[in-house]
């Protein structure tokens, strides 16, 4: 398993948040992202922040959307469901699935889970997305 | 938000933390005291001036380069950030102050922002069980609305 920058290159908020890295695997369409929870990821109970689980959610469904659609896109919609907490040190992926793909729209889900030194995979959350592909004016 | 989550640790003693950037005087708003490292590090965050009940409340922030993608637009990622802080302290304050853990939140955007940009939450409870309590949050810049954010929260230790 090979770890390489997203493309394109993080700016902003996700480069602030990050680092945020792609993971390439054995499948080579899938859209995958990791990154490591720090010191600056946390909530006031040490534990992965919701916002930055959210957050990271969304850089996937993002990039996975922008990647579908070949194009810029914008996030209409972001659902979480939050079913675990994640702790320092652990390694959190998710993988987009891309649901359905219009001319206008992408609809995507994915799984953020986080791997600690117990090296078990912990399911963190369920996310959905809704993006509109921006027009090619 | 902050003390929701100290108080989940049962810890009210930690000391607020700084933001990489200083509080700027914003009109009507008060730096608040920060004890979420990931709400610190995003931050500062502002909190109305005014007196309210704690269930209906405003809070806001100064969009700057952190906080946008590379087109220069507000990265969805911070508004949920946002939201989970200011919304938790509704949930904490609904449950007479008892740690409160997020379960679901649902985000829709509606517009967006750009740095030097005013965002404003306004916060409010839907509706309290002894186990759930249920929130909602628009958010404006100006009078447009940008986004709104609806999320249920767990009070720990209640079923």
């Amino acid at each position: 398993m090979t770890i390489s920058m997203t493309s394109p290159e993080p700016t902003g908020f996700e480069a602030y948040v990050g680092p945020v890295t792609r993971v390439s695997g054995s499948s080579n369409d899938a859209f995958t992202l990791s990154f490591t929870i720090e010191q600056q990821h946390l909530n006031g109970a040490d534990m992965l922040h919701g916002g930055m689980m959210m957050s990271f959610a969304s850089i996937v469904l993002a990039g996975a959307a922008r990647e579908a659609a070949g194009s810029a896109v914008e996030a209409l919609s972001v659902n979480c469901d939050f079913t675990g907490p994640g702790k320092l040190g652990d390694v959190v992926t998710a993988t987009a699935e891309i649901t359905r793909r219009t001319r206008s729209v992408v609809f995507l889900s994915c799984d953020v889970k986080a791997r600690g030194n117990d090296g078990d995979n912990r399911m963190l959350m369920a996310a959905t997305g809704v993006y509109k592909v921006a027009s090619r004016d | 938000m902050t003390e929701a989550r100290d108080a989940l640790k049962g810890d009210n003693e930690r000391h607020a933390l700084p933001s990489p950037r200083p509080a700027q005087p914003l009109q009507g708003y008060t730096p608040m005291e920060i004890r979420d490292p990931f709400e610190a590090f995003v931050g500062p965050l502002y909190s109305e001036t005014a007196q309210n009940d704690g269930l209906e409340r405003k809070e806001a922030f100064i969009v700057d380069d952190r906080h946008v993608d590379a087109a220069g637009k507000l990265h969805p990622g911070m508004l949920m950030t946002f939201a989970d802080a200011i919304v938790g302290g509704t949930a904490w304050n609904a449950s007479g102050r008892r740690p409160c853990v997020t379960l679901s939140m649902q985000t829709s955007y509606t517009g967006t922002a750009k740095a030097g940009d005013v965002v404003v939450g306004h916060t409010r409870l839907t509706r309290k069980t002894r186990a759930v309590v249920f929130c909602a949050a628009d958010f404006f810049v100006g009078d447009e609305l940008i986004c709104q954010s609806t999320s249920l929260w767990k009070v720990l230790g209640e079923h």
